[in-house]
C-alpha cells in the first residue's frame, strides 16, 4: 500500500475515532443536568412513546429512552441494569410487569421514595417499602381463532384437556409475561405441581414458540387452535380484523392473572430530580387514561374518571377484580426460573 | 437440552450444509465464468450472492409464519424434522451465497493442473511419503484451496446464525447453540458465565475455520496472482453450464426474493401508504440516518484495518508470527455478533473502560470488529482483481486534447478506482447496518440505530409498519450512497477538466 494512501486511510479512521468520541460531548454538553433523564423502558414502544413526549412537552425535560427489543435480541433490560450497577446510567426503569422490578429491588437497586409519590396507587399493587409501584395492567388470556374452534371458555377448558395440544401455542416460559404465568402457578401448585403440568402440557406435544406476540400470529392465523397471551397482543390480532376472541386465564381458585406495569427510581441515579418528576407524571390518572385509551388497552389501577375509559377496558376492569396477589408469584419467581432455565438450557 | 447437545446438532448442521452446499458453488462459479459478456457475468454474479445481503430479521421473520404452518397440527417429530428442514434450506441457499463469493473474490490456487499432472509423472522417483506430502500440498493449494476455504467460511457462518433461528424456532427445532447461549444468559446467567461458556462454541469455529486459517498462514506467497482469468468468458461458454447455473441460483431467488414479496406484497404497499401519512416519518428517517451513520464509520475503521492486513499478506513474506497476529483481528469478528458483543460489554464493564461505556465507541468498535472479515474479503477483492493496465491506459487518455475523449476517460479513471471503493464501501456498510445483536448490545442510549426499532415493530407482529420501515431502512442508505457516488464521479470529472 502506498504510504500516501495509509496517511490518508489513517486520517479517515482517526476523523471517525474523533467523532464518534468527541460529537456526543458536543451535543449534551450544555444540557443541565435536571432537564435529562434517562428511561429504561419494557413496555411496547409504539404506546409508550406518546406518554414519553407528552412529558416532555409538560416540563422541558429530555428524556433518552432505551427500550427493550423483543425476547429475542434483548439481554433484558433487569440484567443489563444489574450489570450496571456499578455506573448506573438510567434513572427510571418502566417494567412491563412487575416481578423483574421486585428482583431489583432484592438487588439493591432501588432508590426508597416518600410514600406520597405512591398514593394514588391501591395498597395491593405497590411495595410495602416504596420502592416501586404498579399501574396500567394487562390480563393474561387464552386467545381463540373462532374459525377453528366454539369459542367460549369451557370449550377452552375441555381442548386443554385432550390428548393432543399440538394446536395450542404458548410462549417459552423463559421470559416475560410467561414467565410471570409461571410464577403465579408455581405459586398456586407448588414447584412440584407446576413441574408436573409443564410436563403434561409437554408431552401432549403444545406448541412453545418465542414470545407473545408469536403466539397471537399462530392463533390469529389459524396455524394453532388457541393460545396463552395477553391482552395486548389478543386486541393488536382483534383490531388487525383477525377471526378471535379472548378469555381470561383463570386459576383453579378462579381468579385471573393480573400484570401491571411497574416503575421505579434507581438509586444513586444521575438524575434524581427529573426521575420523580417523572414517576409522578406516569403514575397520574391522566397517563393511565391514556393507556387504556391507547391500542394496548391497560387496565387502570388507581381511580379513575370511568366515563373516559373504553368499553373494552371496562369489560376488562371486571376480570381484573378477580386478579390473584402477585406476593407469592415475587417469592417464587426466582425459584421458578431457576427450574425453567435448568429445563431449558440443563444448568 | 445442554449446551454440548445443542453445539454438536449446530456443528452436525454446519458441516452437513457446507458439505453439501461446496458441490453447487464450484458449479456456480463455473457458470458465472460461462458467461458470454462481462455484463452478463456481473448479473450472474449478483442473483447468486443476493441471499447472503438480506438481512436475517427479515428473512426469519417472514419465515416464521411458514415454519408454524408446516407444523401445525404434526407430532413434535414431525415439526422438529419440519422446522430443521426449512432452517436447513434457508442456511444452504445463503451458505452458497457466501460460497460463490468467496470463490469469485479468492485467488486460483498456486499449483496448476500441469504441476500436478507433472507430479503424478513423478510418482516411482522418490519414497511413497515424500510422493502422497507433494501430492498433497499440490492438491490443498491447487484445485481444493477454493472449495476448502468456502467450505470453512459456509461452515461458520451457518453454525454462527443465530437471527433465523431464533425467530423460527418452535419447540426447540432448530436446535443451534447461539439461541441456548442467549436464552442462558437472558434466564439470569451472569455475564462472565456465559462468556465461560462460550469457549466450547469458540473451539468449534476454530476447527470450523481450520483448513482456512491452515491455507492463509501456509499458503506459499512469492507466486502471488494477477487479476481473475477471463479464460471462462469464451471457449468454455456453454449452454450446459448456464442451465445448471439456472437450476441452482433459482430456489435462493424463490425464497429469498420471490415467496417473502408474493407473501407480503399487499401489507408492503399498505404499510409505504401508513408510513407516508405518519408523523413518524421523520423519526424513522433520523433513526435510519443514525444507522447509517454508525455504518459509514464502521465501514471506515473496518476497511482501513482490513487494508493494513491486506498489505501485510500481500507484500514480501512475512514472518508466521506476523501472519498469526493479522488473522488473530479477524478472529473476534469470525466468533460472530453474539460473542462478540457479550464479550465487548463485559469489557466496557472493567473499572478502567466503564467510562466509554455509555458513549458512542463501544457500537463502533463492535460494528468494526463484527465486519472486519467480511471487510478483508472486500478489501483483497478490490486490490487483487485489479486491471492495472486499464487503469493506466485511462491515465494517459485522460490528457487527450479532444475533451470528449478527457471526459470519457475520467469516468473510467473513476470506475476504476473512487467508484469500486465506493461499491465495496457500500457492501461493507450493509452488514454494519443491518447487524441487530450488535446494535441492540452495544447501543448507547442517546441513540436508537432503525433496526432496534424494527425488531420492536417485529414484536407487536406490525408486519405493515416493519415491511414500509424495513423498505425505508433499506433504501435510504441506497440513496445517499448513490447520491456519493454521482457527487464523487462528477468531482473526478470536474476536476480532470480544470487540470487540462
Amino acid at each position: 500500500m502506498p504510504s500516501s494512501a495509509a496517511n490518508k486511510i489513517t486520517l479517515a479512521m482517526a476523523i471517525v475515532l474523533g467523532v464518534a468520541l468527541f460529537l456526543p460531548w458536543l451535543l449534551h454538553r450544555n444540557a443541565p443536568p435536571d432537564t435529562l433523564l434517562v428511561l429504561y423502558c419494557a413496555h411496547d414502544s409504539v404506546f409508550a412513546d406518546s406518554i414519553i413526549r407528552q412529558f416532555e412537552a409538560k416540563t422541558g425535560i429530555t428524556v433518552q429512552v432505551r427500550y427493550d427489543e423483543e425476547t429475542n435480541k434483548s439481554l433484558g433490560l433487569t440484567n443489563l441494569l444489574i450489570s450496571e450497577r456499578a455506573q448506573p446510567r438510567c434513572d427510571v426503569f418502566w417494567n412491563n410487569q412487575t416481578l423483574g422490578t421486585i428482583r431489583l429491588k432484592r438487588e439493591g437497586l432501588l432508590a426508597t421514595l416518600d410514600p406520597a409519590v405512591f398514593a394514588r396507587i391501591p395498597t395491593p399493587f405497590k411495595d410495602p417499602d416504596h420502592q416501586w409501584a404498579g399501574f396500567a395492567a394487562r390480563l393474561r388470556v387464552y386467545l381463540v381463532n373462532t374459525d377453528r374452534m366454539p369459542a367460549s371458555a369451557d370449550d377452552v377448558a375441555a381442548a386443554l384437556q385432550a390428548n393432543s395440544l399440538s394446536n395450542v401455542a404458548i410462549a417459552v416460559p423463559l421470559f416475560g409475561t410467561t414467565l410471570s404465568h409461571y410464577a403465579v402457578l408455581g405459586d398456586q401448585m407448588g414447584l412440584a405441581g407446576l413441574k408436573v403440568w409443564h410436563a403434561s402440557l409437554r408431552h401432549r406435544g403444545m406448541r412453545e414458540v418465542r414470545g407473545n406476540a408469536a403466539v397471537k400470529d399462530l392463533v390469529a392465523e389459524g396455524a394453532c387452535d388457541f393460545g396463552f397471551t395477553d391482552t395486548d397482543d389478543a386486541f393488536a390480532a382483534i383490531d388487525a380484523g383477525k377471526p378471535v376472541t379472548m378469555f381470561p386465564v383463570r386459576l383453579e381458585t378462579g381468579q385471573t392473572i393480573c400484570l401491571p406495569n411497574s416503575v421505579a427510581m434507581l438509586h444513586n441515579c444521575p438524575h434524581p430530580k427529573a426521575a420523580l418528576r417523572f414517576i409522578e407524571f406516569l403514575l397520574s390518572e391522566e397517563v393511565e387514561l391514556a393507556l387504556a385509551n391507547s391500542g394496548s388497552r391497560q387496565i387502570p389501577l388507581g381511580p379513575v374518571d370511568h366515563a373516559q375509559l373504553p368499553t373494552d377496558v371496562v369489560e376488562l376492569r371486571k376480570w381484573a377484580a378477580d386478579c390473584i396477589s402477585l406476593e407469592g408469584a415475587a417469592e417464587h419467581h426466582d425459584e421458578v426460573l431457576k427450574w425453567l432455565t435448568s429445563e431449558y438450557t440443563g444448568q | 437440552m445442554t449446551l454440548n447437545t445443542s453445539i454438536i446438532c449446530s456443528l452436525a448442521r454446519s458441516v452437513i450444509i457446507a458439505s453439501i452446499a461446496v458441490w453447487p458453488v464450484v458449479m456456480l462459479g463455473a457458470g458465472i465464468e460461462a458467461s458470454r459478456t462481462i455484463r452478463a457475468r456481473r448479473w450472474r454474479f449478483l442473483l447468486a450472492v443476493f441471499p447472503y445481503f438480506l438481512p436475517e430479521l427479515l428473512i426469519g421473520f417472514n419465515y416464521r409464519l411458514t415454519a408454524t404452518l408446516l407444523t401445525a397440527g404434526t407430532s413434535p417429530l414431525t415439526a422438529a424434522i419440519c422446522t430443521e428442514g426449512l432452517y436447513g434450506l434457508l442456511m444452504l441457499s445463503r451458505g452458497m451465497a457466501v460460497g460463490v463469493c468467496l470463490s469469485m473474490l479468492l485467488p486460483r490456487g498456486n499449483a496448476s493442473a500441469a504441476a500436478l499432472h507433472a507430479w503424478v509423472l513423478l510418482r516411482h522417483t522418490m519414497a511413497a511419503a515424500t510422493w502422497w506430502a507433494g501430492w498433497w500440498r499440490l492438491k490443498f493449494f491447487g484445485a481444493w484451496q477454493v472449495p476448502l476455504v468456502a467450505w470453512s467460511v459456509m461452515a461458520l457462518v451457518t453454525f454462527q446464525e443465530f437471527e433465523t433461528a431464533a425467530l423460527l424456532q418452535i419447540d426447540r427445532a432448530p436446535i443451534s447453540w447461539s439461541v441456548w447461549l442467549f436464552d442462558a444468559h437472558a434466564g439470569g446467567l451472569p455475564l462472565w458465565d456465559s462468556l465461560r461458556l462460550m469457549v466450547g462454541p469458540v473451539l468449534c469455529e476454530l476447527v470450523i475455520l481450520g483448513p482456512a486459517l491452515y491455507m492463509l498462514l501456509l499458503r506459499p506467497v512469492a507466486d502471488e496472482n494477477g487479476p481473475v482469468s477471463n479464460d471462462g468468458l469464451n471457449a468454455r461458454s456453454s449452454a450446459w453450464k448456464s442451465v445448471r447455473y439456472a437450476a441452482l441460483v433459482t430456489p435462493g431467488i424463490v425464497l429469498f426474493v420471490l415467496w417473502p414479496l408474493m407473501h407480503n406484497f399487499l401489507p408492503i404497499v399498505r404499510g409505504g401508504m401508513l408510513l407516508l401519512n405518519k408523523a413518524t416519518l421523520r423519526q424513522s428517517l433520523v433513526e435510519i440516518l443514525t444507522s447509517t451513520g454508525f455504518a459509514v464509520g464502521a465501514t471506515v475503521m473496518s476497511l482501513g484495518i482490513a487494508l493494513r492486513i491486506c498489505a501485510a499478506f500481500q507484500s514480501s513474506p512475512r514472518a508466521f508470527g506476523s501472519r498469526v497476529f493479522w488473522i488473530s483481528l479477524l478472529l473476534p469478528g469470525l466468533l460472530g455478533s453474539l460473542v462478540l458483543s457479550l464479550a465487548l460489554l463485559a469489557m466496557f464493564q472493567l473499572p478502567g473502560l466503564r467510562g466509554l461505556y455509555d458513549t458512542w465507541l463501544p457500537l463502533l468498535l463492535g460494528q468494526t470488529m463484527a465486519v472486519l472479515p467480511f471487510a478483508v474479503a472486500v478489501g483483497l477483492l478490490l486490490t487483487r482483481v485489479s486491471d492495472p493496465a486499464a487503469l493506466h491506459t485511462a491515465k494517459l487518455l485522460a490528457v487527450s486534447q479532444e475533451s470528449r475523449i478527457r471526459r470519457q476517460m475520467a469516468t473510467l479513471r473513476w470506475r476504476l478506482t473512487t467508484g469500486r471503493w465506493l461499491l465495496g464501501g457500500l457492501i461493507v456498510a450493509h452488514r454494519c447496518f443491518w447487524d441487530v445483536t450488535v446494535a441492540s448490545i452495544l447501543r448507547p442510549v442517546q441513540v436508537e440505530p432503525v433496526v432496534t426499532r424494527l425488531y420492536n415493530e417485529m414484536h407487536y407482529g406490525r408486519t405493515e409498519a416493519l415491511l414500509s420501515l424495513a423498505i425505508l431502512a433499506a433504501l435510504t442508505p441506497l440513496a445517499i450512497a448513490a447520491a456519493a457516488m454521482l457527487l464523487s464521479r462528477l468531482a473526478t470529472i470536474c476536476t480532470s477538466r480544470s487540470s487540462n
